[in-house]
């Protein structure tokens, strides 16, 4: 019952701390401009050059056409194929796309697993052996494996990556390769783990105690509870951080228009306090940007 | 260069210089600019300067903090930085990029995917302290260390403390002059993190927390353009004496009465050229003035202050004098009621304008602004001028400026007047979103304080400066004249430099020049060309 309280614990974190992290950004003030081309949801023969709505004549008075399945596919490409990696660091791709296709499919393949335990408890589905579950995450402890140990031997093998892995990044990676490892050895050597981990997802579901595991089992189980829990506190989030990276800053291409939410944001924005101590800042933390923008120049400038 | 043996602490320990260049390991040049390089002497700093001034990161400067005189203005300056560092993460102060900072800050993987798209890195021949992350990586740390709760911890976690000195924060200024911005880097990044809004955010730091940037584009730059109206000095009246003197030279070569119109209210257009145009490249607005007369085109220039000159050095390094300047120049247009503001082939006042400003004008300052690409493109198109493209029979490529490129998607129209007229147009390899920053970028074009010069033609215009002789390649000899078409009053600034340096017109016959001038030079109507070829950019 303590690995069900421990892996409950640790979804509760995983959620909690993501929703934190996801709520910190989103109540962000509404950003000044930054995107970088190409930008996707751009028409499809702009979109593949890179070209934008500014290469249109009076841009302002044409209606925009954007095309959200031009963002979904780069982003699929990107989580999917790390098509980023791939063109811009060959060496490091096949490691890092196994490490990922690894996740992917542990979380398949958790997915699955719970699925059947829902259908299972509510009478939908018998119990009998769990071939796809197996599949998947073979592949997702085989893959996951090879891609972890990859890029611990990269990152301690080159001098380009080295200096770059800090002892919390070497935890990430242990943790990572912990998971995985234990999770191979369990389905190595221990005959009955597939059918132990879908009645072990039953009884978490259920709530109850689960049965006897194998000490694998546990041990995985326990390594999974613990990456899940601090996943949330780690530069891993850019799994899902990545909307705000790409979708928010990289492609937030719209235009500010009066009367609307990125309108009303940058005049509540105009209206804080500038701070800032340099001289010719002149704002001494009692004038509004509004006010350093357009009356401070005269005297900021002598 | 200095190879590898990086160590990230070693920022705020090592004894100076924390790497020295070693000119014979950068990216190579071909022949005969190997040997010309060779010939070269780097500029070295004088002792006594250095006992006053900081140059401990690479043996150049270009911004150049003093050195504190003592324990007590040392511990002052942590502190201000400090101080600086809160601000920059804070809401009230940073709110315009804070969720950009904060997302690159936190998200950062070490993966390195990035460095090889970064110019700078590449021409050094991959010196370790140009990594487009080893900045962002010490500022990272000093942003956790100090910022946030539970600082100690986080600096332990991430690779131990740096230790926060007069030598830090001194190599740490110098280093966020390390980068043109150009964001190739942010590009390549799988995750999204942008390592060249790490490089501005310092710069801001420095510059609106402590006082402290380089004097030619602050003192000499934003101030000067707040106080007269151009970073130019170019008062208003000197301008239209200037412009009036254009016009004369413009009628005589276009055979035709060019005359700019001033302040005129309801225009169709305010056309704002970066004013350095007016007194570097003159044929530029001549060229456009001709234009625009020749197509019939309403339109005006403003006289007043700021309204002359479209530059705005702010969006390179301070918040508030971008601000400040982008307001002045949409209370221009408004007041004179123009239906568009159209910016003159200069890449940063394209981007500050049009982009980074789109979200501070609000209300009725928001005037549609346009880029001069755009109104070229659509005056060619619609056969307003008359153009025979064999006039322009020479090789011709095109230069990608950055900030009108990569940062805001104008790819296609200068593309489109190229490949109307000028029957040998090429591309260079890379090229669109994708090319290499001429090296001038973000201010370097201007800077050329102590020896900063040196490094900013040797490195970074190095890879630009392959990539215009690549795409000349078939044409290497100096008896053909060919044209670079840079639309982008600092990329013209760069490639003067670069060209002089390197005496690319005594031996490849490679001139540098703009849009504008490459389509009058096509009109028929215009009795003798009007590219001038005698060595301009020599």
């Amino acid at each position: 019952m303590a690995l069900i309280i421990a892996i409950y614990c640790a979804l509760a974190l995983f959620f909690i701390g993501s929703l934190i992290r996801i709520l910190r950004i989103l109540t962000m003030p509404v950003h000044l401009r930054w995107e970088l081309y190409p930008v996707p949801h751009e028409p499809c023969a702009r979109a593949r050059y890179g070209g934008s709505y500014f290469e249109e004549t009076d841009w302002w008075t044409r209606p925009r056409k954007r095309r959200f399945s031009g963002e979904v596919g780069v982003i699929l490409q990107e989580v999917f194929l790390l098509k980023g990696v791939w063109r811009h660091n060959r060496e490091l791709w096949p490691w890092s796309w196994l490490l990922h296709f690894g996740l992917y499919s542990m979380i398949g393949a958790a997915v699955l697993t719970l699925a059947g335990a829902l259908q299972n408890a509510a009478g939908v589905l018998p119990l009998r052996p769990n071939h796809p579950v197996a599949l998947v995450l073979w592949a997702a402890m085989i893959s996951g494996t090879i891609g972890a140990t990859g890029i611990v031997a990269i990152r301690s093998a080159s001098t380009k990556l080295r200096p770059f892995t800090s002892p919390w990044a070497w935890i990430n990676l242990s943790v990572l390769l912990f998971v995985f490892t234990t999770g191979l050895l369990n389905l190595s050597v221990n005959p009955s783990s597939i059918s132990e981990m879908i009645l072990f997802s039953r009884a978490l579901v259920a709530f109850r105690a689960a049965p006897g595991l194998h000490s694998l089992t546990a041990v995985h189980a326990s390594s999974l509870a613990l990456f899940v829990a601090y996943f949330p506190f780690t530069h891993m989030t850019h799994m899902y951080m990545k909307y705000f990276t790409y979708h928010a800053i990289r492609w937030d291409d719209s235009p500010c228009r009066s009367n609307t939410r990125i309108h009303a944001s940058i005049e509540h924005s105009l209206s804080r306090n500038v701070d800032w101590a340099a001289p010719h800042i002149l704002g001494e933390g009692k004038k509004s940007w509004s006010d350093v923008s357009s009356e401070g120049a005269i005297r900021g400038a002598k | 260069m200095g190879r590898s043996k990086l160590n990230i602490r070693d920022i705020g320990k090592t004894p100076s210089p924390l790497t020295s260049i070693e000119w014979g390991g950068l990216a190579p040049l071909p022949p005969p600019y190997d040997r010309i390089e060779a010939r070269k002497k780097a500029k070295v700093l004088d002792e006594n300067l250095l006992q006053q001034i900081d140059g401990s990161l690479d043996g150049t400067i270009a911004v150049g903090m003093a050195r504190p005189a003592s324990e007590a203005e040392e511990e002052q300056l942590i502190e201000r930085f400090l101080a600086g560092l809160q601000k920059l993460v804070s809401r009230d102060n940073n709110w315009g990029f804070l969720q950009q900072l904060t997302l690159s800050l936190e998200h950062c993987t070490g993966c390195q995917t990035c460095i090889d798209a970064c110019p700078i890195y590449l021409s050094s021949g991959r010196n370790d302290i140009y990594r487009p992350t080893y900045r962002s990586e010490v500022f990272r740390r000093l942003v956790n260390r100090h910022t946030r709760p539970g600082g100690r911890i986080f600096a332990k976690l991430q690779g131990g403390d740096i230790d926060l000195n007069a030598r830090t924060i001194a190599r740490l200024l110098e280093l966020s002059y390390r980068c043109t911005l150009c964001r190739r880097c942010a590009q390549a990044c799988p995750i999204g993190v942008d390592n060249g809004l790490i490089a501005r955010e310092i710069r801001k730091l420095f510059s609106m927390e402590m006082g402290i940037a380089p004097k030619e584009i602050h003192e000499k730059g934003s101030m000067v353009q707040l106080r007269t109206g151009s970073s130019t000095g170019l008062n208003p009246t000197a301008l239209r004496d200037n412009i009036r003197f254009l016009d004369d030279e413009a009628s005589e070569a276009a055979g035709f009465k060019v005359q700019t119109q001033w302040d005129k209210e309801g225009a169709d257009i305010l056309l704002m050229h970066n004013a350095g145009e007016i007194l570097s490249w003159p044929e530029n607005p001549m060229a456009f003035a001709i234009i625009l007369t020749a197509a019939g085109i309403s339109w005006t220039m403003s006289s007043e202050l700021a309204g002359y000159d479209a530059v705005n050095y702010g969006v390179w390094y301070d918040d508030a004098q971008f601000a400040r300047v982008a307001q002045r120049q949409a209370k221009v247009a408004k007041g004179l009621k123009v239906k568009k503001m159209v910016i003159g082939e200069c890449g940063h006042s394209h981007k500050a304008l049009m982009v980074v400003a789109d979200r501070l004008l609000t209300g009725d300052l928001n005037i549609p602004r346009e880029s001069s690409l755009v109104l070229l493109r659509d005056i060619v198109r619609s056969r307003l001028l008359r153009l025979d493209p064999s006039r322009n029979n020479f090789p011709v490529s095109l230069h990608d400026p950055c900030n009108i490129v990569r940062l805001m998607g104008i790819v296609r129209p200068q593309r489109e007047v190229l490949e109307r007229i000028c029957p040998q147009f090429r591309e260079m390899a890379p090229h669109g979103v994708d090319n290499y920053c001429c090296g001038g970028g973000s201010g370097f074009a201007i800077m050329s304080s102590y020896n900063f010069e040196n490094w900013r033609l040797s490195i970074s215009g190095r890879m630009k400066l392959r990539q215009v002789l690549e795409a000349f390649a078939d044409r290497p000899e100096p008896q053909t004249q060919k044209y670079l078409c840079a639309p982008c009053s600092n990329c013209k600034g760069q490639f003067r430099d670069l060209f002089r340096f390197y005496q690319v017109w005594e031996n490849s016959r490679i001139l540098s020049g703009g849009l504008a001038e490459l389509i009058v030079n096509a009109m028929t109507d215009i009795p003798k060309p009007f590219i001038q070829w005698s060595g301009l950019s020599s």
